[in-house]
């Protein structure tokens, strides 16, 4: 119990120095902690039904908007 | 509402028409119809009743005047919407605009009575003259398609706005809490008229592009107003000339409010060597959109793009090498298309698959009204309506107004194809799409290692998958779905793959295949999961699963990017399976973050020690803090779950 309470004290002032680091640092850790991403896709999925929403949403998701904006405004 | 890439982007089109009303005294209303969709199925509404409901709603209002936009796939909804409204709210009238009403005003007058008017092409200047005219003299608004006695007339030529000279959109018609990006107008019209396209149609080719100081006192008011770091300049050229470029990406570079912002634009290849992809890289340039559509120069010949496609893969190229990434778009299902142009294309496809910046993805041809292909020869065979991604399955009430007029609703028809066979065109869309988003490395393995490249891969697939002959939905759920996924896995290891496969890199084969299944049992593990204790400042999250693998998968990703295969030497790292809002992830760990996830539940001196040697070199604070950094970075993540009694 001693062990814990000491470990949350502890704790308590590390996290309050993370100001000390500088943006460039904070970068760098980042990019240290940046895996490779291998796939990503939505839990709806997962479950192996596409209801409506994922069937209209998935390749929403995949295909670039950027071409089909204004004015091709999208209207469900 | 969640943030949706999609439905919380705003979109500029209705908002640059709000925009226009406003400057004439109105009072405008706007009303989602994406977000009302998607918020009728999220609160487990039938599709089939949305468009009585959305109507009930919008009649309630009860306005002099309902305004729609218009494109091509969704055109029957907001027909059959205008039609439900007019029964509901008999005393409005009814007017669309956009780029499917604009080109089909007078067929769409004929077959949908209920609409009142279509004003055409750009109404930035004809909006006012509509409003003055519409009831007395519909023949002086520009663009005006109206009825005299019954019949649908068009009004005389239409007018292109001076780009100087228009209204600011109304942004704060749209929720911004919910945009991660600002969409900003770069101009208007293109100076190129590709076969395919309708952008001439609608803007004709008076190709007007905003001033950089113009476009650049935008983005620093809006970014500063919404708090947002990212825009996008909306237009289908923005550049097309390397001097155009390069002095707007000198003017961004001299303002210093823009450091932080992030930027994309659509662009033409030809122009962007090694400097200007240093340049673009300096000005915060985020995202290039390039419009490849074939690999085949005889098909760009035909179409009349005419671009170099070695050229564009070498652009993507060095805009990679700076890191600036890029959107490679192709179109297959030309009718002129020979299997040897469809190869081509693949082939094209293969080489800016394995650019890790660059995103590839692949639409059938819509044939679009107006444009060089003809609305004469078309087929309705359900593989089609799919160019802009957009809307709910076709209802059969719906596919029955779509197939009485080719004319209207003509990008739901596919074209004959001359040369191909229409149900493996359109099957290869799906493959494409599907395998680049869910097996994107794995399927780059494929055709590099396989014998014969990607055709032969394709073709190994489509003769295996007994799908073919089946309509768009049906591809939609099979694609998207688990049986898509655990078919492709076994397909990677079956017979007519392996076989194909030189020998070197089967073990390769298997550990991709084995990286991309880790998610297999994923939804059980979730179940079973609990909270663990530890005495230290976090935990693992419990939803987060690891496994050690033979190799790495970055490393292998390297070499499949370069210009030879050569196989990595076995190396042990770690794949974690997670969840983070509504995505699952699976993720090659980084040492550093093994490393804490590991030892993150023991007391902060001991995990202090295990990391030391793996943090950053030369950091100037302290490694405390670094140490938290990390471990709110993987808080962030969804990796690790903080005692939030600490943090408070």
């Amino acid at each position: 119990m001693v062990k814990e309470i000491k470990a949350r004290v502890s704790v308590q002032v590390t996290l309050d120095n993370s100001a000390d680091l500088t943006e460039e640092e904070k970068k760098a850790i980042a990019s240290a902690l940046s895996g490779t991403l291998i796939k990503q896709m939505t839990l709806d999925s997962l479950q192996g039904e596409p209801g409506a929403t994922a069937n209209a949403t998935i390749l929403h998701d995949m295909i670039d908007m950027h071409h089909h904006e204004s004015p091709h405004t999208p209207v469900a | 509402m969640h943030k949706h890439p999609v439905y919380s982007a705003p979109q500029l089109g209705v908002l640059v028409v709000a925009g226009v009303f406003r400057e004439l005294g109105w009072k405008v209303t706007l009303i989602d119809s994406n977000r009302e969709y998607l918020h009728h199925l999220e609160s487990g509404g039938k599709i089939e009743d949305f468009c009585e409901l959305f109507c009930t709603r919008l009649a309630a209002h009860a306005p002099d005047l309902f305004g729609f936009s218009s494109i091509c796939n969704s055109y029957y909804l907001t027909l059959s919407i205008a039609k439900l409204l007019k029964q509901k709210s008999s005393g409005s009238r009814i007017l669309l605009g956009g780029p499917q009403a604009s080109a089909t005003a007078a067929a769409t007058l004929d077959l949908c009575p209920e609409v009142d008017f279509v004003l055409c092409g750009e109404v930035d200047s004809s909006l006012r003259e509509f409003v003055r005219y519409c009831d007395t003299a519909p023949e002086r608004v520009p663009g005006l398609a109206y009825r005299r006695d019954g019949a649908p007339l068009v009004s005389a030529e239409r007018v292109f706005p001076s780009i100087d000279k228009m209204a600011p959109a109304a942004y704060d018609l749209w929720d911004m809490s919910l945009a991660e990006n600002i969409p900003i107008e770069g101009g208007r019209g293109c100076p190129f008229s590709c076969k395919f396209c309708s952008t001439s149609v609608f803007f004709g080719r008076s190709y007007r592009i905003k001033r950089p100081e113009q476009l650049i006192a935008d983005v620093i008011e809006l970014t500063a107003r919404y708090g947002i770091e990212k825009v996008s300049f909306v237009h289908d050229n923005l550049f097309v000339s390397h001097r155009q470029c390069e002095d707007f990406c000198n003017a961004w570079l001299a303002e210093r409010a823009l450091a932080r912002i992030r930027w994309s634009c659509s662009m033409r290849v030809g122009f962007v060597d090694e400097e200007l992809a240093v340049l673009l890289s300096k000005a915060n340039c985020d995202g290039v959109f390039i419009g490849i559509e074939s690999g085949s120069m005889d098909i760009q010949r035909t179409i009349a793009k005419r671009i170099d496609v070695d050229q564009a893969v070498d652009m993507i190229r060095a805009l990679a090498r700076h890191g600036v990434h890029s959107t490679a778009a192709y179109i297959i299902g030309f009718p002129e298309e020979s299997p040897d142009d469809f190869a081509l294309t693949l082939e094209t496809y293969a080489q800016t698959l394995r650019i890790s910046h660059c995103k590839s993805q692949v639409s059938l041809l819509a044939v679009l009204p107006g444009t060089g292909y003809s609305i004469e020869d078309l087929t309705l065979d359900g593989a089609h309506s799919n160019i802009s991604h957009q809307g709910p399955p076709l209802l059969p009430e719906h596919a029955a107004v779509v197939r009485s007029s080719p004319l209207v609703f003509s990008g739901h028809f596919a074209p004959r194809l001359r040369h191909l066979d229409p149900d493996r065109v359109a099957e290869t869309e799906f493959v494409l799409n599907y395998s680049f988003s869910v097996f994107r490395w794995l399927f780059v393995f494929l055709t590099r290692s396989v014998e014969g490249g990607i055709v032969a891969v394709l073709n190994a697939w489509l003769s295996l998958a007994p799908r073919l002959k089946r309509g768009l939905d049906s591809r939609f759920a099979y694609y998207s779905s688990r049986e898509f996924q655990i078919d492709f896995l076994r397909f990677c290891e079956s017979p007519p793959v392996v076989s194909k496969l030189y020998a070197t890199f089967l073990p390769l084969l298997r550990f991709l295949v084995e990286a991309y299944s880790q998610d297999e049992d994923y939804s059980k593990a979730l179940k079973s999961a609990a909270t663990q204790e530890g005495s230290g400042p976090a935990v693992l999250n419990p939803s987060v699963r690891i496994k050690v693998v033979s190799h790495s998968f970055s490393e292998i990703v390297a070499m499949l990017e370069g210009p030879e295969l050569i196989v990595p030497p076995e190396r042990s790292a770690r794949i974690a399976t997670y969840v983070r809002d509504n995505d699952l992830i699976v993720e090659e760990l980084t040492p550093l973050a093994s490393a804490i996830l590991e030892a993150a539940d023991r007391l902060p001196e001991q995990l202090a020690e295990t990391c030391a040697t793996l943090l950053p070199p030369a950091l100037k604070g302290s490694r405390k803090a670094a140490l938290n950094y990390c471990l709110r970075e993987l808080s962030g993540k969804g990796l690790l779950h903080l005692d939030e009694a600490m943090t408070a």
